[in-house]
Formats: C-alpha cells, sequence, structure tokens
C-alpha cells in the first residue's frame, strides 16, 4: 500500500479561465521513501503539494478532481484532526510559519490542537528541537532567528506532529549552509523512520536525497528517474 | 512582581485605563499617573524602555497640548496680549491631564508589551475569554509591526528607484501613501491566507477543545495583589463620585 497517493488529479484555477494547470496526474511515494518533484516555475508544483495534503479545495478554491489517499485512505473522507496528524507541510517562506513569540510556544502549537497531554507534548518538542539540532533554542524568541534557523523550527513545528508523510514545498531554497546540511541529515533520518517524503526541488544539488524523480510540465507529470 | 501573573496585569491594566478615561480632575490624574509609573516599574519595565515608548508620542503629545492651551478658554487668562487673553489656566491644565492621560495609557501598553503574549493568551482563555477569540486579537497584534514594516520597505524601494520623498510637495506625498497603501495591504491580505494555511495545516480548529502546553497559576502573592488592587479601585472610585 502506497502511503501517499494521487490519482487523476486535474486542477485549473477559475481565475484563469478554467485553463489546466495540472491534467490527469498519478503521483505516489511508499513508506521510508523520498520522491523529488521538479519542474520550471509556475507549473503547479506547489498547487499539487496543496492538493496532495488536502489544502486545495479545503483552504483554496479552485477546480479539482481526482482522488488522494494517505495509506489506502481517501483524503476526501477523513478529518481535519486525522489529516493534521497524518501530513505534515514545509513550506518554502519561513515567516509566514512561525506566529508565536517563542520556539516553544510554535512547536506546542500542533499537539495542543490535537488535544495531547503536556508530558507527551514535552516529549515530542523534545524530540523535534533535537532532529533540527536546535535544543538550545526552546526559550529563544522567533523574532531573533535568521531565516535559516526560523525555516528549521518550522520544520520542527511539523515534526511535532509526528506526522506519516511530509510535503516539502522548496524547502531548501532560502537556507544558508549549515542548515540546508541539517534539513538534509534531518530527511534521511525521517526516511529511515518509516515516513514518506514528497519534496518539491529544483535543484541538483539535492537529488541524492531521493528514490525517484517526478517532473512536471505542460500539466503532465512524469517519472524520470527511478 | 516581575513575574505576577497576567491576569493581575490584566487587572491592573484595567483600573489604570478606566481611571485614566474617568478622572477628569487633575489631581486625581496627577495620582494616577504616580499609581501607573509605580505599576509600571515594580512590573519589571524599566526607565529606559518607558523613555524609548514615550519619545516616539512626543511630537503628537506635544501637539495635543499646543491645541488645548490655544482653544480651551477656560479659568483665569494667565497671558494677556494687547487686552487679549492667549492663555488660559483651564487650557493649560485640560492640556496637562490630556498628556498625563496619554503617560498613563504608554505605562498600561508597556507592562503588556513585556509580557509573553502566550502568558497572556492562556491567562484569557482561563478568565473564560474564547481561545479563537484571544488567538485572533494576539495574531493582529503580531500583525501590526509587519504592517508597517512593509509600507516602510515599500517606501524604501521607491527612494531606490530615485523618488526624493523629501523634495516631494506635501499633497503630491499624500497622493505617493494613498497609492503605497493597496498593495501593503494586498500584502498583508496575502500574509494572512498563507497563515491561515498553515495554521489549518497544524490542526487547528480540527478539534473542538485544545490543550495547553504552558500553564499560568495565580500564586498566593497573586492573590494578595490581586484583592489590593480590587480594594485601591473600589475605594478609588467611589471617593471619585463622592467626593471628587
Amino acid at each position: 500500500m502506497n502511503a501517499l497517493e494521487g490519482r487523476q488529479i486535474s486542477f485549473s484555477y477559475p481565475r484563469h479561465g478554467g485553463q489546466a494547470l495540472l491534467t490527469n496526474v498519478n503521483v505516489y511515494v511508499r513508506r521510508g521513501e523520498c520522491v523529488i518533484l521538479r519542474g520550471p516555475s509556475g507549473v503547479g508544483k506547489s498547487t499539487l503539494c496543496h492538493i496532495l495534503a488536502g489544502i486545495i479545495p479545503r483552504s483554496i478554491s479552485g477546480q479539482v478532481s481526482g482522488e488522494v489517499f494517505f495509506f489506502g485512505e481517501n483524503l476526501r473522507f477523513l478529518s481535519l484532526a486525522r489529516v493534521a496528524e497524518t501530513v505534515g507541510v514545509l513550506f518554502q517562506n519561513p515567516d509566514s510559519q512561525l506566529f508565536f513569540p517563542t520556539v516553544e510556544d510554535e512547536l506546542a502549537f500542533g499537539p495542543e490542537n490535537l488535544c495531547l497531554p503536556r508530558p507527551e507534548m514535552d516529549k515530542r518538542i523534545n524530540e523535534a528541537l533535537a532532529m533540527v539540532h536546535m535544543e538550545e533554542y526552546r526559550l529563544v524568541e522567533t523574532e531573533t532567528l535568521s531565516l535559516g534557523e526560523r525555516q528549521r523550527i518550522a520544520l520542527a513545528a511539523v515534526l511535532s506532529l509526528q506526522p506519516r508523510i511530509l510535503i516539502l514545498d522548496e524547502a531548501f531554497s532560502q537556507l544558508d549552509s549549515q542548515s540546508v546540511s541539517v534539513v538534509r541529515d534531518t530527511i534521511r533520518a525521517q526516511k529511515e523512520l518509516g515516513r514518506a517524503i514528497f519534496m518539491v526541488e529544483n535543484s541538483e544539488e539535492h537529488v541524492d536525497l531521493a528514490d525517484r524523480i517526478y517532473e512536471l510540465q505542460d500539466g503532465q507529470v512524469r517519472e524520470v528517474i527511478s | 512582581m516581575k513575574r505576577a501573573d497576567p491576569r493581575v496585569k490584566l487587572l491592573w491594566v484595567l483600573l489604570c485605563t478606566t481611571g485614566a478615561l474617568v478622572f477628569f480632575r487633575p489631581m486625581w490624574m496627577l495620582g494616577l499617573t504616580l499609581f501607573s509609573l509605580g505599576g509600571t516599574l515594580l512590573f519589571g519595565v524599566t526607565l529606559q524602555a518607558l523613555g524609548r515608548r514615550l519619545r516616539g508620542f512626543l511630537p503628537l503629545a506635544l501637539v495635543i497640548l499646543a491645541l488645548h492651551i490655544l482653544f480651551v478658554r477656560a479659568g483665569n487668562p494667565l497671558v494677556i496680549i494687547r487686552g487679549y487673553p492667549v492663555l488660559y489656566s483651564g487650557g493649560v491644565m485640560r492640556g496637562a491631564t490630556t498628556l498625563l492621560r496619554f503617560f498613563v495609557i504608554l505605562c498600561s501598553a508597556a507592562v503588556m508589551a513585556r509580557e509573553n503574549t502566550r502568558r497572556v493568551l492562556t491567562a484569557l482563555t482561563k478568565l473564560g475569554i474564547s481561545y479563537l477569540f484571544s488567538f485572533m486579537l494576539m495574531i493582529a497584534l503580531r500583525f501590526i509591526p509587519s504592517f508597517s514594516t512593509s509600507f516602510s520597505d515599500a517606501l524604501i524601494a521607491l527612494q531606490l528607484r530615485g523618488v526624493e520623498l523629501k523634495k516631494i510637495p506635501f499633497g503630491q506625498k499624500i497622493r505617493l501613501y494613498k497609492d503605497l497603501v493597496l498593495p501593503v495591504v494586498a500584502d498583508a491580505v496575502v500574509k494572512s491566507k498563507e497563515l491561515a494555511i498553515v495554521m489549518e495545516a497544524r490542526g487547528f480548529g480540527a478539534l473542538p477543545t485544545r490543550t495547553s502546553y504552558l500553564d499560568v497559576r495565580m500564586t498566593f502573592a497573586d492573590w494578595v495583589l490581586t484583592c489590593i488592587l480590587f480594594s485601591l479601585g473600589l475605594l478609588s472610585f467611589g471617593f471619585y463620585y463622592l467626593f471628587g
């Protein structure tokens, strides 16, 4: 059974005159596998990520067809709580992902929403911070962090939910070299833990992380490297 | 008192700001100002930090003082030029009272700005205020600086393109600012949309209830302080209405 699967996904934004951005796209990611999606700017890579995470059509409107499955369960029939604990999404811009004064608050937000007890939250916060090598930043104010550190904290905030699927939308694009190395290590560690990882990445630098590579062009996805 | 429970600080802020709105007599305002200043320092705000906050409001405060002095014609004339009274005691007193009112409100803002917003959020929730409302308030307060940063970024971008703001006539400058407002507002809307998506992706609103990692508890000292503030509030407002 695939961890994440998108079947026959088509999408068009109403404001673009109904012109299709994605047409009958099929993608899948197995447990413990890292899949990279690449393609030119504006072809719909982020849109595909949003559809696979359920953000489209729940939060962003658009004409979407096809089905998304998490471990064989249709996303359409899953509650928001189930979606949040199954799939974690890391976006490109760290500034729009942090909204609490301190790192600890930021990491606690997701587990609090899922009504986890305090000892469990504490354990998850510790683990997530250790994963991104930022244990000593627990009580630091997020505004004082560099862009790379903020992105690592945003990743830790996603990891504190312990999702079984990770979707990373150009997560490396604003990182310094030290943060790139930490995020790469985190991705490898998550793979070893059996998480399914779907990431949008155009840089050749990170191809080694991938088990398979998809290319998106003219609304179609094709597997270029297996 | 620096680590006092946010609920105690909120009560203190409530007393100070209510007093600032209710008291009109100069001596009462002076008393409230001293009470506010004392509380501000005890709650851990340094004089330097308060001074920095006041400096930003100084031009506005001076304008308000000048307007009161010039336009309030009450009390005894203090300065008479060629038989025409230009300065009245009532105007000076009213101006001074308004300045003190500003000071009290700034003191309250300084105390709350020093407090961790998450602690305030938890305290408000414990007071029975809906988490959603408190959270929205917190996010809105965090958005204000980002809004002003976007506006100053837009101004810097304009200046980098060769527009010298200092040399532009006032009317044109106002038109320029008006044109900048729309993209800045649009940027804020985009940011808020991104924020909403991230919050939802992390399960916000997924369940009817939520737990809280941070806990705030009233200590014995907090209860004592609350009792003192309550008594002080009741006494002072009572006295003001009866004898003020």
